[in-house]
């Protein structure tokens, strides 16, 4: 057949494949700008116009790990460090001793060179004003701290910022990949056996059944959120994992078992017929035929499953708050005062769509069959 | 190998009758064979008797034992079925001996093994073992399926048209082959088909099925030569049997448009119990005889259409305004279309039939 391919046909293939490239570079450009957004500094990433080259920098990946707080603005005061350094530099006694006299804190450098102004007179004010600032700032950090912090400290006090603490980030990853996955694996288990009954079985109602499964799906969650609040905190399964959990598979489980039904209608009956004629009960015939011919068709769902999962961003928002908070509602939790921190959020976004890729990269055979299932059939 | 018994079974879909009140009883070690069109409630009955349908009505015994309640799994029957009989995924190995690693079975892995070489050889699949199923032709696949059942050494073999997805040649290969394994073993087999040419070659008893009633079960040979009523009759034989309308007065047989009279013999009379009146009348085309001269028993005809078979050839000609027969004559045979042509019947061989019941008359 191939070897039979006109030169029109080629030409179109050609279009085509221009096409489709054409379409993901189009696709792939958020990807691209949140990727290298998490690497620029923040001002590169705020520039207009965008820079396409750029120094990269770890400050937002740092960002996303810690929780923050600005610098001081340094403080003026003169202690007997001071003076010793003063003295040390060759600042004659009567000076010293008048300096010592300044001994309050000033918050401002103003009101620290109006107080020695008055302490020295004008004259030796201006021969030693240089210095005695010098040595009497008290920076935030102070030189010393700053030489021995590790290098992501020295990152955030290089953006102005200080370390507080780590942040929770790695365990609302953690928060993401437990519920996601928990509630992926019930939600096909269960799909898988609900549309194995609907599919072998004679169920009275079978239509509605389906399209009842079907409907818990036809509104907007946003609409249900307020009473499963309330419902939910009566319970107490606000902020647990359990409760994100049954509800993603709740909402999973009507997908998951009509695309299941699809994947087992295909699936000859004679299979598991034979099977059970053949010494099994129909449960060894389900598990030794029909699972391992429906693998494709699992594998298919838990990718639809987990990304629905892993996304979900409104019920994480309103029924967690700390413990069982997932990923999503927790990075722009991260926009602080001021301008929002779109280094850090960038960071915090790529590191997410990390365990997707990988999860989806893993069943690819079976998702590119399971997409296609139907149509390549023999 | 064990005898079955289905007792009075009825089965139902959605309130349609399937299976209508169906008895019957296959020998131990007999080859029979459910012989009906689609959706006459052959297969039905196959899955009533292997459990994978539970009747509504009516027993099933295997090897006398009652076992109407019993999982498929327990029954200790064999199937093969027309299609997706063999487990994908596994090869032909794995495929013969899955049945033998069911728990209900407790079979060493030698054992096990020593089965399936043996099977395999039987079948002439032994090269084959290792290959992946959907690597095998369809009579090689067919072939593994009939080892499958065999392997378990069950009490019963069920087949479900296992032979009709298969070419011609195929399937005449593998008919031969499967009458010979079952003479061998000994097996009790229930085969259904919708292909007469199959049943009367295989069996030793056929089942001629309709609309889920049993209409007939006899030796080939009986079915053939003394069908029970119109249906079976026009099932059986090919070429098909000729039907014609005629009326009997006196032990005179008049077809219906014609003029064409023949005086029936005593013996075929008494054989009728000496009606009289409307009737159906049936003549396989081999008992119709063709001749150029005419006699006293002979009526004219016109030649419709000569089809030559190779070893015979299978003339149609027109009698009256509408009615048609064919006969089979032997090769030789030349006429010409509309040419003028004289027919009789071998009388013993003729068939009556009631016109509204389409039962024989046959006492």
């Amino acid at each position: 057949m191939a070897a039979v391919v006109s030169q029109r046909k080629k030409l179109a293939n050609r279009i085509m494949i221009a096409a489709v490239l054409v379409t993901t570079f189009i696709m792939l450009i958020p990807i691209y700008w949140i990727a290298t957004t998490s690497i620029k500094s923040f001002s590169d990433a705020v520039a207009v116009p965008p820079k396409i080259f750029f120094q990269p920098e770890m400050t937002g990946l740092v960002k996303v790990f810690t929780k923050r707080t600005q610098l001081r603005a340094p403080k003026y005061k003169i202690t007997d460090q001071t003076l010793e350094s003063l003295e040390a530099d060759g600042v004659p006694g009567d000076v010293l001793v008048e300096l010592a006299a300044v001994g309050k804190l000033y918050r401002t450098e103003s009101q620290f060179t109006d107080a020695v102004n008055e302490a020295l007179g004008p004259e030796r004010a201006t021969d030693y004003l240089a210095l005695v600032v010098r040595y009497a700032t008290i920076s935030d950090p102070t030189p010393e701290k700053y030489a021995d912090a590790r290098w992501y400290e020295k990152l955030i006090y290089d953006s102005g910022e200080k370390i507080l603490r780590a942040s929770p980030y790695p365990n609302r990853l953690w928060n993401s990949v437990l519920i996601s996955i928990v509630s992926t694996v019930l939600s096909v288990a269960m799909g898988t056996l609900t549309a194995y009954g609907f599919s072998r079985f004679r169920v009275k109602g079978e239509k509605d059944w389906l399209f009842f499964i079907l409907s818990t799906r036809m509104l907007p969650p946003l609409v249900i959120i307020v009473p499963l609040f309330l419902m939910y905190r009566a319970v107490g399964l606000i902020d647990t994992h359990l409760g994100l959990i049954i509800l993603y598979t709740a909402f999973n489980l009507s997908f998951s078992v009509w695309l299941m039904k699809g994947f087992i209608d295909e699936i000859p009956v004679e299979y598991e017929e034979a099977a059970m004629i053949d010494g099994y009960t129909r449960f060894e015939a389900f598990r030794k035929i029909v699972i391992p011919q429906s693998v494709t068709g699992m594998a298919a769902t838990a990718v639809f499953c987990f990304i629905t999962a892993w996304n979900e961003y409104a019920f994480a928002l309103v029924l967690t708050a700390r413990r069982a908070q997932t990923a999503p509602p927790f990075i722009p939790s991260q926009v602080g005062s001021g301008l929002p921190d779109w280094t850090a959020i960038a960071a915090g976004t790529v590191l997410f769509l990390i365990p997707v890729v990988i999860f989806t990269f893993m069943l690819r055979n079976h998702l590119l069959r399971g997409v296609t299932f139907g149509a390549i059939r023999k | 190998m064990a005898a079955i018994r289905l007792d009075s079974v009825t089965k139902k879909y959605d309130g349609v009758i399937a299976v209508d009140d169906l008895t019957l009883e296959i020998q131990d070690q007999e080859f029979y064979v459910l012989l009906g069109p689609t959706g006459a409630g052959k297969t039905t009955t196959l899955r009533c008797l292997s459990g994978l349908e539970s009747a509504h009505e009516g027993r099933v015994f295997i090897d006398n034992k009652d076992v109407t309640d019993w999982s498929p799994a327990n029954r200790d029957v064999a199937m093969v079925f027309q299609q997706y009989s063999l487990y994908p995924n596994y090869t032909v190995r794995e495929n013969l001996s899955f049945p033998l690693k069911s728990r209900i079975r407790n079979i060493t892995p030698d054992e096990r093994n020593r089965r399936v070489e043996y099977v395999a050889k039987t079948l002439r699949i032994d090269h084959l073992l290792d290959r992946a199923t959907d690597k095998l032709s369809g009579g090689e696949m067919q072939r593994v399926s009939i080892g499958r059942a065999i392997v378990r050494e069950p009490q019963a073999f069920l087949m479900d048209e296992p032979l009709s997805n298969l070419d011609a040649k195929l399937r005449e290969a593998l008919r031969l082959e499967l009458k010979r394994l079952q003479r061998e073993l000994g097996a009790t087999l229930l085969y259904v088909t919708h292909d007469q040419v199959e049943a009367m070659s295989m069996a030793d008893r056929i089942g001629v099925i309709r609309d889920g009633v049993l209409i007939q079960s006899d030796k080939p040979f009986e079915v053939y030569n003394r069908p029970k009523n119109v249906f079976v009759a026009g099932f059986v034989g090919t070429p098909k049997i000729n039907f014609l309308e005629g009326h009997v007065t006196d032990g005179n047989l008049t077809l219906k448009g014609t003029t064409d009279t023949f005086r029936l013999k005593t013996e075929v009379m008494d054989k009728i119990g000496n009606v009289s009146g409307e009737v159906i009348v049936g003549i396989r085309p081999e008992d119709v005889n063709l001749q150029q001269q005419q006699d006293e028993n002979t009526c004219a005809a016109m030649i419709y259409l000569v089809e030559h078979m190779g070893m015979e050839n299978w003339v149609s000609v027109r009698i009256g305004e509408h009615q048609q027969i064919r006969a089979v004559t032997d090769s030789a045979f030349e006429a010409d279309v509309d040419a003028t042509i004289y027919y009789s019947f071998e009388q013993e061989k003729l068939h009556f039939f009631d016109q509204n019941t389409e039962d024989s008359l046959v006492l």
